[in-house]
C-alpha cells in the first residue's frame, strides 16, 4: 500500500512552518540549494551519476555544496529544506539552519539558542545538545599521526580497548581516555565554557566522546539527542567558507516528525 | 529506576550471553513458551535472531550482544565498546579439500556465502573481482554441489567442513562474540554504560588472567 503521501505531507508542513517562523523571526532568509550539482570530492552525500560527459551528485549534503562554492562576502542568515539522498538512495528531510561569516562563538550560541526556541516551539522538552571540540582531539592525533586512522575509529565505536591495544605512550592513552569519557559542564577548554555558561540550559552538556565525522568541521561541534528516541534529532558544528567563520545545524525532519507523532 | 532493554542472539552464543550476563550481575529471565521478550529487574529482555541484534540496537534497543561477524556484514550505526571473552571463531575462506590454489589467483571465482559484504570488501582491498552468491545457511553444499567455487564462512571446530569433504584455505579475520551499545543510550544512560562496561572488562581480565 502506498504512504499517504498527503498526510505525510501536512504533518512535514506543519513542523517545517514553525521552524521557518522562528527563523524568520530572527532575520534568516531562504536558501534554495540545487538538486544537481558537478561532483566534487569536497561534496558529502549525495547520489552520484555521470551522463556520458561529467559525474554529477543528485542531492548532496548541502553545508559541504556551500563551502565548496566559496562565495561568502557579507554576513548571511540562511536556512534550506533538502532531502539529502545517501548513495544506496535513501534519503532523509533535513531543515538546515546557518550563519555564515560571524563573530567566534556568538554565533554558535546563536545556532544552540535557536535550536532550544525551535524545538520548544515543536513541544519537544526532552532533548539534550552535546556540544564537543574537535581541536581538542586535533592535539593527541598530530602527536601520533601514524595512529590517527585507528584512534578515530575507536572514537567512532567507543572501543577503548583499541586504543589499550595500541603501543602508544601510557600518557597519551591517558589523554585519549580522559577525552574519551569526559562528560559534563566544564573542561579545560575555553571556548565551550563560554558557550555552555552563556546559554545556561540544564540540557547542554560537553561530551568530548561526540566526534563529528563531517570533514568539515574544524571545532565546535553538537548533535542533539532524546532519550525518547533512538536516533540524532539533528547535528552541527562550526566550519569556514573561503576564511569565513561560520556555524549551522542541521534538523533531521524524520525523526523530529516521529518525536511529535 | 532506570530500565534496560536488551537484544540477545537466540542461537550459539544465547547461553554463553546469559552466563557472562549473569557474571556482571544482570540475571536473564528465559521467556515463557514461545514468546520472544521476558523482563526481570528493570530489564527488558529480546531474543532476535542473532543476524538482527545490531538493527534493533541501531533502532533504540539500548545494548545488545552478537558476533563481530554480524556486526561487520551488517554495518549498523552503534556503538561497540568490548569484545567479549566468548564466541570465538574465524571467518575463514573454503575449498573442496582436494583443490590447492591461494586466494591471490581466485580472480573470478564464484563464491558462496552468508557474508556477502564481508567477502566483496575482502577480496576488492586485495584487488581481485569475484562473483558472489548470497546465501542464507548451509553453505557448505554450495561447494559440495559445485555451484560455487569456494565458499567463505564461519569456522569454529572445523567439523562440520570435514564432515563435507572441504578444508579451511585461508582465514579472514578472528571473529568473537561482541557487546553493542545504542548511540543514543550511551549518552543518556551514560553511568550505567560506563559501569557496565568496566563490570564486563574486569570479568573478561579475569578470565585472561586464569
Amino acid at each position: 500500500m502506498k504512504k499517504d503521501i498527503f498526510a505525510e505531507s501536512q504533518k512535514l508542513s506543519n513542523i517545517v512552518n514553525k521552524i521557518r517562523s522562528v527563523l524568520i523571526k530572527h532575520d534568516f532568509y531562504e536558501l534554495f540549494p540545487p538538486s544537481i550539482t558537478k561532483y566534487s570530492e569536497n561534496l558529502i552525500k549525495g547520489l552520484k551519476f555521470a551522463d556520458g560527459r561529467n559525474f554529477y551528485l543528485l542531492k548532496p549534503d548541502v553545508t559541504s555544496w556551500l563551502i565548496d562554492m566559496d562565495k561568502v562576502e557579507e554576513k548571511e542568515k540562511v536556512f534550506y529544506i533538502s532531502e539529502v539522498l545517501d548513495e544506496n538512495l535513501s534519503g532523509v528531510w533535513q531543515f538546515g539552519f546557518e550563519i555564515l561569516n560571524g563573530e567566534e562563538v556568538k554565533i554558535e550560541e546563536e545556532i544552540l539558542r535557536l535550536t532550544i526556541e525551535i524545538l520548544s516551539l515543536l513541544d519537544i522538552k526532552n532533548f539534550f545538545i552535546d556540544v564537543s571540540s574537535i581541536r581538542s582531539w586535533e592535539r593527541i592525533l598530530k602527536a601520533v599521526p601514524q595512529y590517527r586512522d585507528k584512534i578515530l575509529r575507536a572514537v567512532e565505536l567507543r572501543n577503548f580497548e583499541i586504543i589499550e591495544n595500541l603501543p602508544l605512550d601510557e600518557e597519551v592513552k591517558l589523554s585519549i581516555a580522559n577525552l574519551f569519557n569526559y562528560r559534563g559542564k566544564e573542561t579545560n577548554i575555553p571556548k565551550l565554557n563560554t558557550i555552555i555558561k552563556n546559554i545556561n540550559d540544564p540540557r547542554i552538556y560537553i561530551d568530548l566522546g561526540t566526534m563529528k565525522y563531517m570533514n568539515y568541521y574544524e571545532d565546535v561541534v553538537f548533535e542533539i539527542y532524546s532519550p525518547d528516541n533512538g536516533y540524532l534529532l539533528g547535528n552541527g558544528g562550526q566550519y569556514k567558507i573561503n576564511g569565513k567563520y561560520s556555524c549551522g545545524m542541521a534538523l533531521n525532519l524524520d525523526i523530529i516528525g516521529e518525536m511529535m507523532r | 529506576m532506570t530500565t534496560i532493554s536488551t537484544a540477545l542472539p537466540s542461537g550459539r552464543l544465547l547461553e554463553d550471553s546469559k552466563d557472562f550476563l549473569k557474571k556482571i550481575g544482570i540475571n536473564v529471565k528465559e521467556p515463557a513458551n514461545r514468546e520472544l521478550i521476558s523482563y526481570e529487574n528493570g530489564y527488558t529482555f529480546y531474543f532476535p535472531r542473532a543476524f538482527d541484534v545490531p538493527v534493533y540496537v541501531e533502532n533504540g534497543v539500548d545494548i545488545g550482544i552478537c558476533g563481530s561477524d554480524v556486526v561487520l556484514e551488517r554495518n549498523n550505526e552503534v556503538y561497540i565498546p568490548l569484545e567479549l571473552p566468548f564466541g570465538k571463531c574465524r571467518m575463514s575462506i573454503i575449498l573442496p579439500e582436494n583443490r590447492e590454489i591461494s586466494f591471490q589467483k581466485m580472480e573470478g571465482y564464484k563464491i558462496a556465502t552468508k557474508y556477502p559484504e564481508i567477502t566483496k570488501n575482502f577480496f576488492s582491498e586485495k584487488g581481485l573481482k569475484v562473483k558472489i552468491l548470497k546465501l542464507n545457511g548451509a553453505v557448505e553444499l554450495a561447494a559440495k554441489t559445485g555451484i560455487a567455487d569456494a565458499i567463505v564462512d564461519i569456522v569454529d571446530t572445523g567439523n562440520t567442513i570435514k564432515a563435507n569433504n572441504l578444508k579451511e584455505a585461508y582465514k579472514i579475520m578472528d571473529i568473537s562474540a561482541v557487546l553493542l551499545v545504542n548511540r543514543i543510550t550511551q549518552k543518556t544512560k551514560f553511568d550505567f554504560i560506563n559501569d557496565l562496561i568496566n563490570k564486563a572488562k574486569n570479568y573478561k581480565n579475569g578470565v585472561k588472567g586464569h
